[in-house]
Parts: C-alpha cells; structure tokens; sequence
C-alpha cells in the first residue's frame, strides 16, 4: 500500500479510534445480556437436544432445582403477525419469584444489588426501586432495553416501555392509570451535573409506535446535581409528582411538578448553612425522603426537615426513633408504611400501620441496603391463591418446508430468538416464503404455539405457528423424479400431479435462483430450477413453451438449450456462480443485468413446466441426433472460459483443427474472468503476434492489430456473457487465445485453432 | 441441580475463551462496522450485536477454524442490513445517551469525504476494502470472510479503488 494513500490514512484513523473503545465494558454488556439466557440454560440441564431451544424454553423455566415450570405469556396478549410491541414475557428466571408469588417488601443498596422479599435479582435485572407504582402496586424494573412493570394483580411482568428515554437515566416514578392502558414514566438525569434535567416521559401501554414524549421538564438549575433516588409521591390526584431533590454541595431542593402542564415550581429549599426550609404547598400528603451530606431529610407534611438522628413523627403521633444509620427511607402505601431502620450493625424493615398504629418488623435487612420499598402486593396478597400461570407446553410437530401465510404484503412475519413475541427478532420472512421447520414447538400459556426454524448461520429461530402453513413434510419423497418428461412426444403430466402446470405462473414472488439440479427422468434429461419462494401457478395446466412468462423462456437452439429466467432483483453473484458446479449449465449474467441459466449439452427439444410450492422450473430436454461433422462446442476451459459457438464456419471437419472459417466470425461465450475482461491475442503458425486482424464488437470497438479485448456482463465468480467478431484477416492457419485475465500472462488460456479460407 | 455443576465445569474455560476473544477482536468490529456502513455513532453497538451473537453460539463458533471470519461477517451483515442497521440504530442511540462514556471519534473532516465515497460503493466493496485497509489481510483472507472465490474479493478490492479515485479524484494516490 502506498503510504501517501489517503484511503490508507482515513482507514488508519478509524482503526485508532476503535482502539479507544472500552473494551471492558463491552464486555460485560455482552455477559451482562446474555446472562438470562444462561442461567436459563443452566435450569435445563435435561433438555440438551437443540441449543438454542433450551435458550427459547429456559425463559419459561424457573431457575431452581427440580426446573419446575412457571409460565409466562399472559392470556390476554394478543398476538397476531407478531408486529406489535411485546406486552409481556419477561423471563421468569430473571427475578427470584418470592415464596407468596408476588413481591411485596424490596431493598436496595441504591447500586446495584437488590432484594426481592430476600432474594436477591441477578445481574441484568435493574430494578426501579424508587419506582413502585403507587396506584397498582407491584414492582418496576429495568432490563437492557425495557422498562417492566410487575403489578400486583399480574402473575408475571409486563413490558411498559420498549424504548427507554436518553440520558443517563434514573427511573424515579412510574404510575400506571387505573385502568393499566397508559403509564407516566419519570426520570431523572443524574450525568449531567452541569446542567441537571429531569425528564418527564409519558408513554401509551402496548402503543402500536412508541409515542415521543409530551412533556420534558428541566429542572435543578445551575450548580444543582440531580440527586439519585431522591424523589417520590404523587399528590392523591394523580395531577402532580413531588419530585426531585437537587443539590449543589450545601443546598437541597424539592420541586412539585405539574404532570399536566409541565410546570415545576419550587417547592422547598434547604440548605446545610441555616437548617432547613419551608415547603410552600400544603397539600403535599407524600413523604419525600433524600440524602444529603450523608444526613435525611423529610417532607412530612410540609416541612422539610432535616435530621440527623432519626425520628418521625407521623400523624398519629407515631414514632420511630433510634440513631441514624447511612441513610433511611420510608415509603408509604396506605394504610401501610414501611421504614428502613438502621441502627450500629443491624438494620430492619419496618411495616407500620397508619391505622392502627403498630409497628412491625417484617424483614432483616442486609448491610449496605439503603433503600426499602413496600408493595401494594404487601397489603392486598392473598397468601392462599396460588399464582403463576399454567406450565407451557412441549409439542412434536411436522418437521419439514413451512410456507408462511396470512401475512400482509406489506408485512412480514417475525422469526425471533425463543418462542414468544418478547424475543429479540433475528429476521423477517414474507407472506409466501419458505422455511425449515425442526419439529420442535412450543405452546404457550395463551394457546398460541410457536414453531422451531432452521435459519441461516446454523441458527434456530422460532416463529408463530398460525403463520406457518406445512407445505412438504422432510420424510415426504420429491415429486418430481415421478413426473414424466414434458417434451412434446413424451408422456404428458398427469392429474396425479396437479400441482404442475405448464402454464406460466400467475405470480412470481421468486427474487432469486436458489440452486439448479440434475435429476433423472424417464426419457429426459431434467433440470430444476429452484427459487426461493413460491408460484401462483394455475392448476389447470396448459401448453408449455408458447404460454411462458415472459420472465422465463426457453430456447433450443442448435448449439444449446437457454432458460431464460429474468430475475432483476437477482445479485447474488456467488449464488449464480455456484450453479454451475452443479452440472453441465451455467447461470449467466446478460448485459441487461437479467441473469439466465444456460444448459450446455447441445442441441435439445426441450419443454418447461412449473411447481408453485416452493416455487421451481423443471425444463426437460431431449437431446436431438448428432449431427455428422458437428464441433464439440461448447468449448470448456476450466478456469472460466465456455465458447458457447462460432459463427463464421465454412467447413466443420469434425474437429476444431480441421474446421475452416470465413470472416466474419463472431465468437460467443461466457466466461467469468477477475474483471470481466476477456483479452485475445491472434498468433500465426511460428508462435508470433500477428498483427493484421480487423476485430470488433469489443467495448473499444473496431480495431486492427494482435490483441484485442472484449468484456464480460458478469465477472469473477459470476458468469457473463461475451462476444467478439473478427471482421476480417488473411487466409492461413493461426491460433487465437482467449484469456481470462486480460493479458496473456494470465496461465488461464483457452487455445483455438483457426484456419482462415478466403 | 444435579445438571450444575458439570455445566460449570465446562463453561468456565469457554468463557474465558471468548472473553479472550472479545478482547483481541471488539476494536477491530468496531472499525470494521463503522467502514462498512454502520458509522461511527452506532459502530460500536454493531460491533456488539455480533458479539452478542458470537457469545450465545459461542460453543459452536469457537469450534470453527476462524471465528474471527464469522464474527466479521455477522458484523458486516448486521452494518450493512438496513433493517437490522435501523433496529440496532434505535438501540443505540437509547444506549448512547444512557452511558457517560462517548462514542467513537467521527472522522476527520480530511477524511469526511472519503467515508462518504466509500458509503457509496457496493456492500461487498466496500467490506473488502475495509478488511484490506483496516486489517490489512490479504485477500484469501477476505475472500474467507466474505464467503467468496478470491477471486471476487480482487475484483472487489480493485472496483472499490479504482471508484474511489475516480470520485476523489486521487490520481494515483491510490496503490
């Protein structure tokens, strides 16, 4: 490489900055991601029979010893082409269900480590612990890219947001309305210090698109940093978030923010110089807690105090007292309140009824947490209902070709990582397309079944089953090897196989050659022609090669039997190229960029017929008496070079050596060289370059001399087409080379001897 | 579980394995995936779908005779993929705002129009040319790769240089 190469630069500079990528961090992503699936699979240490299907069932799988299920997908989800955002599904395994079902008391250490009713949620499970939904109960947590909510009432989470907001986001409030159609999602920036922002995110539950956010507030101000987990409550409207506690080092401040309007006045400041500050709106009913220079402060009604020993008197005059440890909380959710107590070594979880007016540990809490949290679930469980929907279901079905159906043009059916709609989506197949099922499927708790797919890269998928038609089962034969030779004079399809037809398809949907086979046939050679679809092909059949499409032809001719397939959309070049290996044919590329396969065994009458499902072209031919004298076109060279026929014979002999030529003589072929060149080079009897040949048809036009060269409509891998005339050169005997290259250097060369007669 | 601890047993040096193997290749993902259509604001996240990918099939990929070739391609697949580039963009960006860290350097305005001609060209160019200029390998190697005769990868290679001189009009800067 050239080191003044401006390429050679910019690619440099690119690799420089992927240098500085953090590599670590990186990594963890990737364990961190895919540590659900893992655990799951270490649940089904049985089921070892398909890799990525325990990865798809684990999910329904509880992580414990005897791997008992516990289900998942709710019966209320609907799902229909599986377009639409997931509205449930999070693993099972991904949270420590609680004994009781349903969680009820969680703790924090307002890092990274979590407990649910005393078991602790694995990594890649972040849960919202300042986000317990106040209206429905439950519990909000975040995985990689969802926000989920468990409410009280649901055996399982459910998927509230798909999208989560930007920034470097605290979750701090999540309501859910009554009716858990829409749900308000609060956030606060904690990364920008700088300039603190506290988002305001409302989103519709299940919306087909996800709705951009209607209300973005910012707050705090300059010098102000956004505390983490410093704010909650709703007033009892539902109308307005305490939220937000802000800091610059001495100062704290509380705002209420409007959730209709956007506005966010002021609600209390206080400050480490002078003790504390007066919350200005008296209707405030919530606790607001935070920390601040390692100290709490509370909004109890409404002032905001400050303490450094902790005593609370809530409204009935009950205390809890006791010296204060890191930090504590309180969370309410009436007629229940639940304070962290720390005291020296030992800390507890306390459930205090604002009623009755009792205290009651309900947890020990390990060091560090920092954080309780209390649940609807904690008042309105019932021990005794048992939880959990049912188990789901391992089904044998078909394995075999599934055609997709009732997919929408414009839609596609979603093949996804497990079998539910909550699974990343690895592809799309089109209404009409083709694919592998493994026998393997699953039923789900809302009746929907969910079939295993062979996919590319040696991937398992999974798709929903009422979109999975069985087209051929695997241990179904081929029809084809039964069906009798369609050239005209031979046996005629039969009714047996009705789903040939001679007719031209009604509708292609085939957007590439799939492959060319050789199959033998009852007084015919046979070649199929796979496409990677299907036909709509009238059953009714008909005449063959008059009603072709115009996308298809066939055509004998004395030198070869052409099928023309015109494929626009085909590119694949590596799959035209691999054709050829198949058999004596050639998939080539014309000039108008339609590619068409090339049977290259001479001269054949030859008919063409049509199997819709999956879609193919089986084209007959039967080879036509040799003709005395004939030459042995087409003409082979290994390394990519077919002389398919030349024009211009005046004498044929048998052979090439005793073939003689008049000009004009036009040479076809085809030829797949490195750059499409194919460069001729004309020699006299001695070896010597002769210069006296009038060629033409090249790119270069005409010209006289040795050499010349001509292009190809395809190249490398990829045949295409060639052609050359040599308009004119005196009489005698003389080679002409073809070379795949360009230039003679190239070892690739194709020699023909040519005996020029006036 | 009786099944645990034998998976344990297995696991641990496979994961270390590929940990070693994220290691040595998530920088040159990312170039690649940013080359080859992904650009610098989501490379990285590419990048890390096909590692992501790697890692779950990490059992039967690490068992391939290049994984490093399967991982390219997946990367290559994923940058280039419009459907899979837009789902990943989306992503990424929710990701980009979320971590404090920034993303990888945009090109140098020198190097802008560059990027932007090799946005151009073909996607199999332009995988070919950014397997030979960021890594350097030769071209069986790309050819490997990209799951195809050595001789495309040339033909590749030559098309996407002999384009791109033409549109930057760099008169034989380009060896």
């Amino acid at each position: 490489m050239n080191d003044h190469d401006p390429l050679k630069h910019a690619f440099g500079e690119r690799r420089a900055a992927a240098e500085a990528v953090d590599v670590e961090a990186g990594l963890a992503g990737v364990h961190r991601r895919n540590s659900l699936v893992a655990r799951g699979a270490r649940a089904t240490g049985a089921l070892t029979v398909v890799v990525v299907a325990i990865v798809g069932l684990t999910w329904w799988l509880q992580d414990d010893d005897d791997g008992a299920n516990v289900g998942t997908e709710p019966a209320t989800t609907p799902v229909p082409t599986d377009s639409q955002p997931p509205g449930s599904g999070l693993p099972s395994t991904s949270i420590p269900v609680p004994s009781s079902g349903l969680p009820s008391i969680i703790l924090t250490d307002g890092r990274d480590r979590v407990l649910v009713d005393g078991q602790e949620l694995p990594v890649g499970v972040e849960p919202v612990t300042d986000a317990v939904d106040d209206l429905g109960g439950g519990l909000v947590f975040e995985t990689d890219d969802a926000l989920w909510h468990w409410p009280a009432s649901a055996p399982e989470p459910v998927r509230v947001v798909d999208e989560l907001p930007g920034g470097d986001l605290d979750l701090i409030d999540v309501t859910v309305d009554a009716s858990n159609a829409a749900t308000t999602v609060v956030y606060t920036d904690v990364a920008a210090p700088e300039s603190p922002v506290q988002a305001l995110y409302k989103r519709q539950l299940y919306a087909a698109e996800p709705v951009q956010p209607e209300l973005v507030i910012q707050v705090g101000g300059e010098g102000f940093a956004i505390t983490t987990g410093g704010a909650n409550g709703t007033s009892p409207d539902g109308a307005t978030l305490v939220a937000l506690a802000g800091t610059d080092g001495s100062c704290a401040r509380i705002v209420r923010v409007d959730l209709a309007g956007g506005s966010h006045p002021p609600l209390a400041e206080t400050c480490t110089a002078d003790g504390g500050g007066q919350a200005a709106d008296e209707d405030l009913v919530r606790a607001v807690d935070l920390t601040h220079e390692g100290e709490a402060m509370w909004l109890a009604n409404t002032t905001l105090e400050r303490e450094s020993s902790f005593t609370l008197d809530l409204e009935d005059g009950l205390e809890l007292g006791g010296p204060l440890g890191v930090t504590a909380t309180l969370d309410i959710v009436e007629p229940l309140a639940l304070a962290l107590t720390a005291t020296g070594d030992t800390a507890q979880a306390v459930r205090i009824d604002l009623t009755e007016g009792t205290v009651a540990p309900v947890a020990d809490v390990p060091r560090g947490m920092t954080s309780a949290r209390l649940t609807r679930t904690a008042i309105e469980r019932q021990p005794d209902t048992p939880v959990g929907p049912a188990s789901p279901q391992l089904l044998a079905v078909t394995p075999g070709e599934y055609r997709v159906v009732d997919v929408a043009p414009d839609d596609q059916l979603n093949v996804r990582m497990g079998p539910g709609p909550e699974y990343a989506v690895e592809g799309g197949v089109p209404n009409g397309g083709i694919v592998t099922g493994t026998g393997s499927a699953v039923r789900l708790d809302n009746d929907s079944v969910w079939y295993e797919l062979a996919w590319p890269e040696d991937m398992i998928v999974w798709a929903n089953a009422r979109f999975l038609e069985l087209i051929r089962p695997a241990s179904a034969a081929d029809p084809f090897p039964a069906l009798p030779c369609l050239v005209a004079g031979q046996e005629p399809p039969t009714a047996t196989l009705p789903q040939v037809s001679t007719r031209p398809p009604a509708r292609s949907d085939a957007d590439h050659v799939a492959g060319v086979q050789f199959v033998p046939a009852d007084g015919c050679f046979r070649t199929i022609i796979h496409f990677g679809s299907a036909f709509a092909v009238d059953p009714a059949g008909g005449p063959a090669a008059a009603q072709l499409p115009a996308g298809i032809v066939v055509r004998s001719s004395d030198d070869a039997l052409s099928i023309m397939v015109e494929l626009p959309d085909v590119i694949d070049e590596v799959a035209l190229g691999s054709a050829v290996d198949a058999g004596p044919a050639v998939v080539v590329r014309d000039a108008d960029g339609h590619p068409y396969i090339e049977i290259l065994s001479g001269p054949h009458d030859a008919a063409a017929g049509f199997l819709a499902d999956p879609a193919r072209v089986v084209v007959d031919y039967v080879p036509r008496p040799p003709v005395p004298d004939d030459l042995p076109f087409p003409l082979y060279e290994e390394a990519g070079i077919i002389i398919r026929s030349i024009d211009g014979l005046t004498s044929k002999g048998g052979d090439l050596s005793s073939a003689q030529w008049t000009p004009p003589i036009t040479v076809t072929g085809f030829a797949r060289p490195f750059e499409a060149n194919i460069g001729l080079t004309m020699r006299d009897n001695q070896g010597d370059l002769f210069e006296e040949v009038a060629w033409n048809g090249g790119p270069s036009g005409a010209q006289v001399g040795s050499r010349y060269f001509t292009m190809t409509t395809d190249w490398s891998s990829a045949w295409g087409r060639f052609s050359f005339t040599i308009e004119s050169m005196p009489a005698g005997s003389f080679t002409l080379e073809l070379s795949g290259d360009g230039g003679s250097d190239d070892p690739r060369v194709l020699t023909i001897p040519i005996t020029i007669t006036p | 579980m009786s099944g645990d601890g034998q998976v344990m047993e297995t696991t641990v040096p496979v994961a270390a394995e590929f940990d070693s193997f994220y290691r040595k290749e998530f920088p040159a993902m990312v170039a690649l995936a940013a080359s080859v259509g992904a650009g610098t604001a989501i490379a990285e996240d590419v990048a890390q779908e096909a590692m992501v990918k790697a890692h779950r099939n990490w059992a039967k990929i690490s068992s391939y005779d290049n994984p490093g070739a399967w991982v390219r391609r997946v990367t290559i697949n994923l940058a280039t993929s419009t459907a899979r580039r837009r789902a990943t963009e989306v992503k990424a960006k929710l990701r980009l705002r979320r971590r404090a860290r920034p993303p990888m350097a945009a090109a140098s305005p020198i190097a802008e129009p560059i990027w932007a001609a090799v946005a151009q060209l073909p996607r199999q160019q332009r995988a070919a040319i950014a397997l030979y200029y960021l890594e350097d390998r030769p071209v069986a190697e790309i050819a490997e790769i990209l799951e195809c005769a050595p001789a495309t990868a040339k033909v590749h290679l030559h098309r996407a240089r002999t384009h791109l001189a033409e549109v930057l009009r760099l008169d034989g800067s380009i060896a």
